[in-house]
């Protein structure tokens, strides 16, 4: 749906995209990370012509796409109410259907139905977000654009949010989530793009990108009760190469060269009932979204 | 006229009035057309009043009195002139968020990226303003006009003459408030085009008063910038009236040209990224 190749944007003497890639298909939710200041929303701005490029091209497979945007910290105009700021919202869009219908509609999505008849002005941080969401809604756009869309929120605005984001993902929408709270994207995103020094990064489905970042398989194992025979057992199972055991983070074990996930697990399960041990927790132990976000931004992690 | 431009209309007029700017500026015109003509008249009476003390120090006021004091007219004037300079600031400022103030604050970008048009966007602000503008000027030189003919002793005032002093007036705002308009929206910088505006306001005028001066030309006595002089004088005596029909016509043409440049400027800042360029 989106093919973004070599995009190049400068403010003055400041390079901010130096050819970005971005590659996103139809029903991806494409968490678009990367630390402050690295380029997300400039990139968004770009897709949405808010901003030129200087370089590099944007193409959406050669079709004309309609593009719902919430910008970071979307300013609203706080004379009106939410619902008199949706109708004029529609008629931009030149929404073909019933406005005051379809109004109804995203408000009802946004859960805002009843705040909504408040004058803007009176909103709290979530409700202005949650509006904003329903003027990117409003279209039923082919691509979602969210662009910190919980920042600045309480935890409970950013709970509230993430719902009506994850409603939108399981209902098959194409969006895109700029955002540093990688909490949130793992939550709801299939796809991940790691920004950094102006390009991509990493980029790929999330499960990939973990397990190309994975240095093996390591199973971590959890016992009620942690005695040597039970210890040594553990350790000793086959295709294990090295192990860590303490009452606190409990038995890890990692695999040989070569083996793989499935061979590794039924290899550790198969020990355990021989030697009529019960865990109390057993599980693969990869690097979370945020030790490779954290990894790939400072530079100590890369794919070469 | 579409859905869209239907609903800008809306737009603004909902932002005029519920944002008070409706009121700030009616509450400042009616202001000075109370303020002023009293101002003059009270002014007046003092001198009036302190003419014997005047007089024992060798100084003879009788004349600056009487002015002060006689006649009605006195108070329209100073009301109209007070509001071509103080008004005219104060009614600019109160502009800047129709004029560029959406870019600053960036509550133009989800309308804009909804699909909001230049046209919907442009043309209502250069309807609502400069009318209401107008007829605020024209209901502000009306009430001026009743209180210098209840303050002052002398009635001299004919209201066909305040009727056009009034609209003279309200054409000459309505002409600074379309470059405003046109400038803030193009630049997005709301405070910067009232700061020319009002310069302009200021240097304009002389520059042309200055350059007709012993000179022969109709293009010179016909100029817009000389609007707020024949207000002014439009008390006493309104001009020819071919010459007031050609000043505001032509104050009528400059205004639609700055429309036009108003959405040339928006139509030369459309962006599409999405053209394919061949990488080198």
């Amino acid at each position: 749906m989106l093919r973004i190749k070599g995009l190049r944007k400068s403010y003055k003497r400041f390079s901010v995209l130096k050819g970005l890639d971005m590659n996103l298909e139809k029903g991806d939710v494409y968490g678009f990370l990367g630390p402050n200041g690295c380029g997300k929303t400039t990139t968004m701005n770009i897709i949405c012509n808010i901003i030129t490029k200087d370089g590099g091209e944007v193409n959406f497979d050669g079709k004309k796409i309609k593009i719902g945007y919430l910008p970071e910290s979307p300013a609203l105009y706080g004379y009106m109410n939410g619902y008199e700021y949706l109708d004029f919202i529609g008629a931009c869009c030149e929404y073909r259907g019933d406005i005051k219908a379809r109004t109804a509609e995203v408000l009802e999505i946004t859960g805002m139905t009843e705040g909504a008849k408040r004058l803007i002005k009176g909103y709290s941080r979530g409700m202005n977000q949650r509006v904003g969401i329903a003027a990117a809604l409003y279209g039923e756009p082919d691509l979602i654009i969210l662009d910190e869309p919980t920042s600045a929120l309480d935890p409970e605005g950013r709970a509230e949010v993430m719902e009506i984001i994850r409603k939108l993902a399981a209902g098959g929408s194409t969006i895109v989530l700029c955002t540093h709270i990688l909490s949130d994207v793992e939550r709801v995103a299939n796809k991940v793009g790691i920004i950094r020094n102006g390009v991509m990064a990493v980029e790929g489905d999330i499960w990939d990108v973990k397990s190309k970042f994975d240095k093996g398989n390591v199973i971590n194992i959890k016992l009620r009760e942690y005695t040597p025979q039970a210890i040594t057992a553990i350790c000793s199972a086959d295709l294990v190469e090295r192990s860590n055991a303490n009452s606190v983070d409990g038995i890890t074990l990692f695999a040989k060269d070569g083996v793989s996930e499935k061979e590794f697990y039924n290899k550790v399960i198969m020990n355990l009932a021989e030697n009529n041990i019960l865990p109390e927790g057993l599980e693969f132990r990869r690097l979370s979204l945020e030790q490779i976000y954290i990894g790939v931004t400072n530079g100590s992690l890369s794919l070469n | 006229m579409n859905l869209q431009t239907k609903a800008s209309f809306k737009k603004e007029l909902l932002a005029f009035f519920r944002t008070k700017a409706f009121i700030i500026i009616l509450l400042v015109f009616i202001g000075f057309s109370i303020f002023d003509p009293l101002l003059i008249r009270g002014l007046g009476l003092l001198m009036d009043a302190m003419s014997e003390t005047y007089d024992e120090m060798g100084m003879d006021v009788s004349q600056i009195s009487e002015m002060m004091g006689s006649a009605a007219s006195m108070g329209v004037q100073q009301f109209l002139g007070d509001i071509m300079g103080i008004g005219l600031i104060v009614g600019l400022l109160l502009m800047n968020r129709f004029a560029g103030g959406e870019q600053k604050k960036r509550s133009i970008i989800i309308p804009r990226s909804s699909g909001l048009g230049n046209f919907s966007y442009i043309t209502p602000k250069f309807f609502i303003y400069p009318l209401a503008v107008l007829i605020l000027m024209v209901i502000a030189t009306l009430s001026a006009s009743v209180v210098s003919a209840l303050a002052f002793a002398v009635n001299d005032l004919v209201i066909f003459n305040v009727v056009i002093a009034g609209l003279l007036m309200g054409v000459n705002f309505m002409m600074y408030v379309c470059f405003h308009l046109a400038l803030g929206t193009a630049m997005g910088k709301p405070g910067l085009s009232a700061a020319i505006c009002i310069g302009a306001s200021m240097i304009v005028p002389l520059i042309f008063s200055i350059l007709s001066t012993g000179i022969e030309n109709e293009m010179l006595a016909y100029n817009p910038f000389s609007l707020g002089a024949m207000s002014l004088v439009a008390i006493y005596e309104p001009a020819p009236l071919t010459e007031t029909i050609i000043t505001v016509a032509m104050t009528l043409g400059i205004m639609v040209i700055v429309y036009l440049l108003a959405l040339f400027a928006q139509n030369a800042k459309k962006i599409d990224n999405s053209g394919n360029e061949i990488l080198i």
